[in-house]
């Protein structure tokens, strides 16, 4: 009876891509989203966004939902999928 | 030889009720969720197997010899809820009505009626197949005329049994079956086998010892545990098989040939559907009414609508501002695209003019391209853009896709009747705008004889079906949207709808676009690379089977391995003895050859799925463009595919290699970012635990303090062992494990998987009410429903009977 679990997970998850593409675009800035999965978000970042995309991903992706326990983000980067994941 | 189908009347009538939810009502108050699945059920059997014969058996309340002889027989069933046992009066009418025989019989229960009849009738040669939820049946089959058409769950979870099927399923003959279960017993029936003794040692001891008599001749040679077991429980289990053995001389006025369907009257069976509200069942009858010889449904009305084909530029671009200075009442939009929607390019718009009587225009999309299509596009822009009317369509990511591609944007989506109706049903497998548009309006919308249909250019020269089938689409999605908005209102889904939902379509039609920076290079490298691996392994596997071979074909490998290497085989399937991969594991110390074909198969996939399969998704911009579904997972995720990025592995070095390949365009960088612990979290937050919140709150490691909880030791005393059962236990409750599946995971007892589950919900008293409330809502509702509103139907229904159900309540 998991449902409800998967299912508000998944809600938080569209809520921060929603939220993220929105503020992306009121920014004006050049980083996009390029790829969504799982519960992964993978953008798009030129080197002289790259500190204000960390506070922008955290916070958007922190806030997407107030649940009574803090959401926590995980961040990196790389030249590849695998370098920024590991 | 003519075909006889017994249905077991009660077993399937309670299937039915216990499948769907009991709020399908008629609007007068009768709760109808029992006899419309069983109606169905009937429906599917004499559509799937025509048969000449039928009869629906049912239990009668007097006691049977059965409780003469156990007292407790059948006792701890409570009494049938009375919503199930008024609508076992109705079942009877539908049978009634249909001319479908039934048979009860005093003294005796509906599995002694039917093993009398399947007796009776394979003995004159004819075919039988039963039709139950009641494993006792399984008795009954005999190769090749008595067959078993299991229903494992709900409505249409079926499952035939022939004697291998019975075999396999149980490990004993249909003839040893009796004593087989008297072992094992029957908590259903109330009859408590020997204690210790399973499935799997029940059949064991019956086949070896050739049944009862056997096993308890030959107690001596058993372990000291089974020995006294048995020994203490002898005079019960013989007891249950003898209860057990079903009643083949049942005296009864009717014979296998009385069971033919009697003619019946037409007008009751409508009366009746009618009163029900059945009226998409009743239109099922007319489908199998060549069989049931029922007159023709009534006609569903269709939709009709005219078309004007825009021919040039300037008038797409009048009509284009037309429509944005007058809006019609509803804007219906729908694409169509030379082949994947959305993937491929745009053939033409079709818009909805007028909604009743219909009326559509289709723009070409040449008329939009190029220097002469500049105007006609601004205009669009404008109709499109933000602060235009309300934009009404079928599957607005292709929609949105298909437009960016031509530079257009679109600011002014309403509702999007696919995205829609995934919310209002996400059990559903598709959600085809005919469908859709019956089961809220009531009308028939005409599919498109030509490949149109499924929006692709037809090249056959049919080709003007397009524009007309293109504007009926238009026109269908504004009558539809109005109903669906509604609906999504009245399941309060219209805010889920309108902040998370709707924005999305946008946000994924946009990813996709952009696509995913793919080195090319390296994903060919890593192809080769495979390809020699699989290669290299092909020339190892022949020279260890000694000879040359094709390793996909299961008849060579099978060929091989059991006949020339002579394996010793585990497992048969119809065809022959298995080769899949389970099976092969279980072969793998009888010779090197199995090995090498394990790490062959890996191989293969790994290279036919993300290796070719991978190199074939990069576009001429030397990207990926994925497509995102929102409409597919029934949990409310996304999933994707042209590649399907989700089955990546995780966390093996594979998975690695593989993303690898994904990199950002040149002078940018990836940046990845993701949740951490977000079901964990969820699970803190759904069930208000105060001790895994204020383990999430402290920022301690989540895993160690749960552990420490549940083994009751120190912080710092937890063990990593500890943690990584801890670990498993969290994940396992977000993902609906029991303790079973934790148990295999883990690769420990599954008793002492529920001690760790136990102590789990000692330790978080919160989490285990909370999954108790969501488990006993579902049952109530039939759906859960997350705090954003988002339903799931519990427990998933088929698609067509789902659809069926709601087309019930279908508002204008």
């Amino acid at each position: 009876m998991n449902a409800g679990i998967q299912g508000l997970a998944a809600d938080i998850f569209k809520v921060a891509l929603v939220a993220l593409d929105r503020r992306l675009e009121a920014e004006g800035v050049r980083s996009r989203l390029v790829l969504q999965v799982h519960d992964e978000v993978i953008l798009e970042v030129p080197p002289e966004e790259h500190h204000a995309m960390c506070e922008l991903v955290v916070a958007t992706m922190a806030e997407a939902c107030e649940l009574s326990v803090p959401l926590e983000v995980n961040l990196s980067f790389g030249a590849s999928w695998a370098d920024a994941k590991g | 030889m003519a075909k006889l189908l017994l249905l077991d009347g009660h077993s399937l009538t309670y299937r039915a009720f216990f499948a769907l939810p009991t709020d399908m009502a008629t609007a007068s108050g009768q709760v109808t969720n029992a006899v419309f699945g069983f109606t169905s059920m009937l429906i599917n059997l004499l559509r799937d197997h025509q048969p000449e014969r039928i009869a629906v058996a049912f239990d009668r309340p007097e006691p049977t010899f059965r409780h003469e002889r156990v007292p407790t027989y059948k006792a701890q069933r409570e009494e049938a809820p009375d919503i199930l046992r008024q609508q076992l009066g109705l079942v009877r009418q539908v049978l009634e009505a249909l001319g479908i025989p039934m048979i009860d019989a005093a003294g005796y229960e509906a599995d002694d009626i039917i093993a009398t009849l399947a007796t009776q009738a394979a003995d004159g040669g004819d075919e039988v197949i039963i039709v139950t939820g009641d494993r006792d049946t399984y008795q009954l089959v005999a190769d090749p005329l008595v067959k078993v058409l299991y229903n494992r769950r709900g409505v249409s979870d079926y499952v035939l049994y022939d004697e291998a099927g019975i075999r396999e399923r149980t490990g004993v003959s249909p003839a040893e079956y009796p004593e087989y279960a008297a072992l094992r017993g029957d908590p259903s029936d109330n009859l408590p086998g020997v204690p210790g003794v399973g499935e799997k040692t029940a059949a064991k001891l019956i086949t070896t010892h050739g049944g009862l008599d056997g096993v308890f001749a030959n107690l001596a040679a058993l372990t000291p545990k089974l020995r006294a077991n048995l020994a203490e429980h002898e005079e019960n289990a013989r007891r249950n098989a003898e209860v057990m053995v079903l009643l083949r001389d049942v005296p009864l006025d009717v014979g296998p040939g009385d069971l033919a369907r009697r003619p019946f009257d037409a007008e009751t069976v409508r009366d009746l559907f009618n009163f029900l509200e059945f009226r998409t069942l009743y239109q099922r009858l007319g489908e199998v009414g060549a069989d049931v010889g029922l007159p023709p449904a009534e006609e569903v009305a269709t939709l009709e609508c005219g078309v004007q084909e825009i021919a040039s530029a300037a008038d797409a671009t009048a009509l284009f501002e037309r429509l944005a200075r007058e809006p019609p009442e509803r804007l219906g939009l729908v694409a169509r695209f030379a082949g994947d929607p959305g993937r491929s390019p745009l053939t033409g718009l079709a818009l909805a003019t007028q909604v009743d009587p219909g009326q559509g225009a289709w723009v070409p999309a040449t008329l939009l391209s190029g220097d002469h299509g500049a105007s006609a596009r601004e205009a669009l822009v404008r109709l499109l853009g933000p602060g235009g009317p309300a934009l009404l369509t079928h599957g607005a990511k292709a929609l949105l896709r298909g437009l960016g591609a031509i530079g257009l944007d679109v600011g002014s989506l309403d509702l999007d009747t696919e995205v829609a109706g995934y919310l209002l049903d996400p059990a559903e497998s598709a959600y085809r705008l005919a469908d859709l548009l019956l089961r809220y309006v009531g009308v028939g919308l005409e599919e498109a004889t030509s490949p149109a249909a499924e929006g692709r250019l037809d090249l056959d020269g049919a080709g003007d079906a397009l524009p007309a089938e293109a504007a009926r689409s238009a026109v269908a999605v504004a009558r539809l949207a109005p109903a669906l908005g509604q609906a999504l209102a009245d399941q309060g889904l219209t805010r889920l709808y309108e902040e998370v939902e709707r924005p999305l379509i946008r946000v994924l039609a946009r990813m996709e676009t952009a696509g995913v920076g793919v080195d090319v290079e390296y994903l060919r490298r890593l192809n080769a690379g495979l390809v020699a691996d699989a290669a290299r392994l092909e020339t190892e596997i022949h020279e260890a089977a000694g000879e040359v071979f094709l390793i996909n074909s299961t008849l060579q490998l099978r060929a091989v391995l059991f006949d020339k290497l002579g394996l010793a085989p585990n497992k048969r399937t119809k065809t022959g003895f298995s080769t899949d991969a389970s099976s092969l594991e279980k072969l793998r110390d009888q010779h090197p050859v199995i090995e090498l074909l394990l790490r062959y198969r890996e191989v293969e996939k790994l290279r036919s799925t993300y290796g070719e399969g991978l190199i074939a998704e990069v576009a001429d911009d030397g990207r990926i463009h994925a497509t995102f579904h929102q409409t597919v997972a029934r949990t409310g995720r996304l999933s994707s595919d042209r590649p399907n990025l989700h089955n990546i592995p995780v966390r093996t070095e594979e998975g690695r290699r593989f993303r690898r390949a994904f990199v950002p365009a040149p002078g940018f960088e990836l940046l990845v970012a993701d949740y951490n612990q977000i079901e964990l979290r969820v699970i803190a937050h759904l069930a208000s635990d105060p001790g895994l919140v204020e383990a999430f709150e402290t920022g301690r490691d989540i895993h160690t303090t749960t552990a420490a909880r549940v083994f009751g030791v120190d912080d710092t005393a937890v063990t990593p062992g500890q943690r990584a059962k801890a670990k498993m236990v969290s994940y396992g409750l977000a993902y609906g494990m029991e303790s079973y599946g934790l148990a295999q995971r883990l690769s420990i007892p599954v008793a002492e998987a529920q001690e760790i589950l136990d102590a789990y919900f000692v330790a978080f008293p919160r989490v285990r009410a909370y999954m108790e409330a969501t488990v006993a809502q579902a049952r109530q509702r039939g759906y859960t429903e997350t705090l954003m509103g988002r339903r799931r139907p519990i427990p998933e229904l088929s698609s067509s009977n789902y659809r069926i159900r709601q087309a019930g309540s279908a508002r204008p």
